[in-house]
């Protein structure tokens, strides 16, 4: 092929509509979420016009993009939707749980209709059919120019989307001659079309109309000014106009575009529009405005009192200004929440650059410090906060508000609840929490999991809630909140509670605890992520196959997280995620164990104190920090290096899950910003391990897992107590 | 379109039924002025009214005019019917305020509702 061949074959439709189809994936699936989230808030309040227009905002939007990236199928689909909730806008259909139900299901079908488009697959056409019929039947007025439908008798037909540039506002204004009329044409049917072309502002001018006396039949005495925002261009509307220019007046201007936002939001004053429109002269409104500055009154009445001006011209002008500032507002937000999209692999492999320049940089500063060069210091000193900052910005970039998450849960909740004929609602706090992006997606399923459980087993059925004097519906509380390097998400309910004896009970039935052993509550609590263990009575399709919980313990490990539970028998439950901000890069305690470097992650280390002698006796390892008797744990012996341990040794006291345990170390460097890298597949399993970073000189430094190693030496203590007495 | 003229005391009543469309309109004219020259207080009734268009909205704006202008009352019994509320919607009649000589504040096409305004 050659070079000439090749640009042509870059530049091909096909090509241009396959890269738009793919810029359009995230949106697309976006624009899902908020068409579900909006219907489920509709649900809520019905009489909800913003709610509704939110629905009808995402569905317009489905529609355009879609029809823009050659996704016919998806565009018609929606455009009937679209159709139907026309009416639901006009308020002629009332939004029923069977209206949300059925717009759910269709929302489903698009999204399946996506699926096929971007994963592959198939969708069932049928199926869209289906929904289709069952929305018509639902409200047969619906169907396309139908009775009832509001698109007048001669208006075209469905427009889509074929040639789309900016939009634009147009003010129009149409004064039908006496010839048309005659000539056979219905002024309505071309407002009609001027409707399809975009959002429209139509206001009939009545001036004109006389008294029944000298009124005739068939003549047009109305004229009309219209507002018409529409990105088809000046040209689709002289097209409405083609047969009845020569019998009417028509006047066609811009009065908005992408590019006029200097003055922010907002729009000119009613004066303004009348004084432009040539509805009033500039010198009658500044006696309007001399006369509302003595009187007070609004503008729009003292020109009608004043006869300057009629009533239906004020309500147009209003209408247009109106009509800019809802652009406006929009386009504003659209454009304060102006984005690029940018691949993930890209951003990974800027992380990992970054992680790269976080280890040079150690190097470099080494080096300074090592060779003494005058100057080089301070340069080492300045990179390092220049890339301190980078690292920073850089991992903001990776950051996302954990809301989109929870909001994903709405209809999860709708769902179940139904399904179990419980009634629950969610409660969020703390949306705008950010996490790392990788953290994000890999708690979804752990949370879908943790509402499960709470809708099946924790909160109660209606009627059993209201014997216990509860209210009948059920709350679950979701929340995050930042904690130093830390988020800390909830799943709050309040139903039943755990029973703690028959969690007991069931833990020593499966044998994961002796019939004597003493637990304390949280360890009690903590058995329900035991793998295997469920106490509920029956197997539900929902929760009960003592599968779940400890795949949320398994994914909450793997994020380098900790659960906690909390729980009073009869009024509800609190688990309580406590997940690291990112995994890319984290703030490190450094220390050395005879040759061999390891690093705490900071988040976890309350502080460091020298081992004042080697413990108590009975095996038991204890320090006495200030009076708190705090165990500890030698790493020295639980990784098995070799060599002398130094006269003076170090304890680094942590915290994990509430407990404090102590590690013994040689030497404790200092702070450390480290780079994870994961362990190779031999090392991955290794208890107590949870990573490995490079350190400045090349060597490799493996990182803790703090709470894996606290729950050992817990364990161990538990063990040791045990046999002791 | 059935057109009904009923003449008591204090009000006449015009009742319209079924099609008011270009072709209708002129019966209509007539019962009207010879309402609002009989009586003060006119109540026109087109609640059943099944279709309408732009010549139909002119109309009942010309009558609610020569009322006003005569010092008689006219007034829409029964609300507009869906049909007129319809074609009023598709041609920009709806509004928020009524026009110069709507002083009773009885302008057939103001609607109060939120969101049916023009």
């Amino acid at each position: 092929m050659s070079d000439g061949e090749k640009n042509i074959d870059e530049e091909s439709p096909e090509r241009i509509t396959a890269a738009l189809r793919e810029t359009f994936r995230d949106e697309a699936y976006e624009l899902l979420a908020e068409l579900e989230a909006a219907l489920l808030e509709l649900e809520k309040a019905p009489a909800g016009q913003d709610l509704i227009d939110r629905v009808f905002r995402a569905m317009h939007t489905v529609k355009g993009s879609g029809a823009a990236c050659g996704l016919s199928d998806i565009a018609a689909f929606t455009h009937e939707l679209e159709t139907f909730f026309e009416m639901v806008r006009k308020g002629k259909v009332a939004v029923t749980k069977e209206l949300i139900d059925l717009t759910l299901l269709a929302r489903d079908q698009i999204k399946t209709m996506f699926d096929v488009c971007y994963r592959g697959g198939s969708a069932d056409a049928a199926r869209g059919r289906d929904i289709l019929a069952l929305f018509k039947k639902l409200h047969p007025g619906a169907q396309r120019g139908g009775k009832g439908a509001v698109a007048p008798s001669g208006a075209k037909g469905p427009s889509l989307p074929d040639e789309l540039g900016p939009s634009v506002t147009y003010r129009i204004r149409f004064r039908p001659g006496p010839g048309l009329v005659e000539q056979g044409t219905d002024p309505l049917s071309l407002l009609g079309e001027l409707r399809q072309l975009g959002a429209c502002q139509i206001v009939a001018q009545t001036d004109a109309v006389p008294y029944l006396e000298d009124w005739k039949p068939s003549e047009c005495y109305t004229y009309w000014d219209i507002v018409l925002t529409t990105p088809r261009g000046r040209n689709a509307i002289e097209d409405v106009f083609i047969f009845v220019k020569d019998v009417s007046t028509i006047s066609i201007e811009v009065i908005d575009d992408e590019k006029r936002l200097e003055d922010g939001a907002d729009y000119k004053k009613v004066g303004d529009i009348l004084v432009d429109r040539g509805d009033l002269s500039a010198e009658d409104m500044q006696r309007v405005v001399a006369a509302q500055k003595r009187t007070g009154k609004r503008f729009g009445e003292v020109l009608v009192e004043s006869g300057l001006g009629t009533p239906d011209k004020v309500e147009s002008a209003l209408a247009e200004q109106l009509h800019i500032r809802e652009l406006r507002r929009e386009r504003q937000t659209r454009e304060d929440a102006a984005s690029i999209r940018v691949s993930t692999t890209k951003l990974d492999s800027l992380v990992n650059l970054m992680g790269e320049l976080v280890t040079v940089q150690a190097r470099l500063s080494r080096t300074a410090l090592l060779h003494d060069v005058p100057g080089l210091l301070s340069i080492a000193e300045e990179v390092e906060r220049l890339i301190a900052e980078l690292r920073d910005k850089t991992m903001s970039i990776r950051m996302l508000p954990i809301g989109t998450t929870f909001g994903n849960f709405r209809r999860l909740f709708r769902d179940l609840s139904k399904d179990l004929g419980k009634e629950v609602e969610l409660v969020t706090e703390g949306g705008e929490t950010e996490l790392d992006k990788t953290v994000i997606e890999r708690l979804g399923d752990p949370l879908v999991h943790l509402i499960r459980n709470s809708i099946d087993h924790g909160i109660e059925l209606p009627d059993v809630r209201m014997a216990a004097g509860k209210p009948k519906k059920g709350t679950i509380r979701l929340s995050a909140v930042h904690s130093g390097a830390h988020v800390l998400i909830q799943v709050r309910d309040d139903g039943a509670g755990l029973d703690a004896e028959m969690i007991r009970a069931k833990a020593v039935e499966k044998g994961l605890v002796r019939p004597d052993a003493e637990l304390s509550e949280s360890e009690l609590s903590g058995l329900i992520f035991a793998p295997g263990f469920s106490t509920a009575k029956k197997v539900t399709s929902v929760s009960g196959r003592g599968v779940g919980l400890d795949v949320v313990k398994k994914a909450i490990d793997a994020l380098h997280g900790s659960i906690d539970v909390s729980s009073l028998k009869g009024a509800g439950t609190t688990i309580t995620l406590r997940l690291p901000l990112t995994l890319a890069i984290i703030d490190g305690l450094l220390v050395r164990i005879g040759e061999q470097h390891f690093v705490l992650p900071l988040s976890f280390v309350k502080e460091c104190v020298e081992l004042a002698g080697n413990g108590n006796g009975n095996g038991r390892r204890l320090a006495n920090v200030r009076g708190e008797i705090v165990p500890y744990v030698r790493l020295r012996e639980q990784f098995g290096i070799e060599g002398e341990s130094p006269s003076i040794e170090q304890i680094v006291i942590t915290e994990a899950s509430g407990n404090r345990v102590g590690f013994v170390v040689d030497h404790v460097i200092g702070d450390n910003q480290t780079v994870i890298k994961n362990l190779g597949r031999v090392y991955q399993n290794v208890d107590g391990l949870s990573g490995a970073t490079i350190l400045g000189d090349g060597t490799v430094a493996l990182i803790l897992d703090v709470p894996k190693l606290v729950q050992c030496a817990e364990k161990e203590e538990a063990d040791i107590t045990s046999t002791s007495k | 379109m059935p057109c009904v003229f009923e003449k008591s005391v204090d009000r006449a009543v015009v009742t319209v039924t079924g099609t008011l469309t270009a072709g209708d309109v002129e019966e209509l004219r007539s019962l009207l002025i010879k309402a609002l020259i009989d009586a003060d207080r006119v109540e026109l009734d087109a609640a059943k009214v099944t279709a309408a268009d732009l010549f139909s909205l002119q109309l009942l704006c010309s009558a609610h005019r020569s009322a006003v202008r005569l010092n008689k009352v006219l007034t829409l019994a029964g609300g507009l019917s869906k049909a007129l509320k319809e074609a009023a919607e598709s041609a920009g009649y709806l509004r928020h305020i009524g026009c110069r000589l709507d002083r009773e504040k009885n302008c057939l096409w103001v609607v109060r509702a939120k969101g049916s305004g023009a």
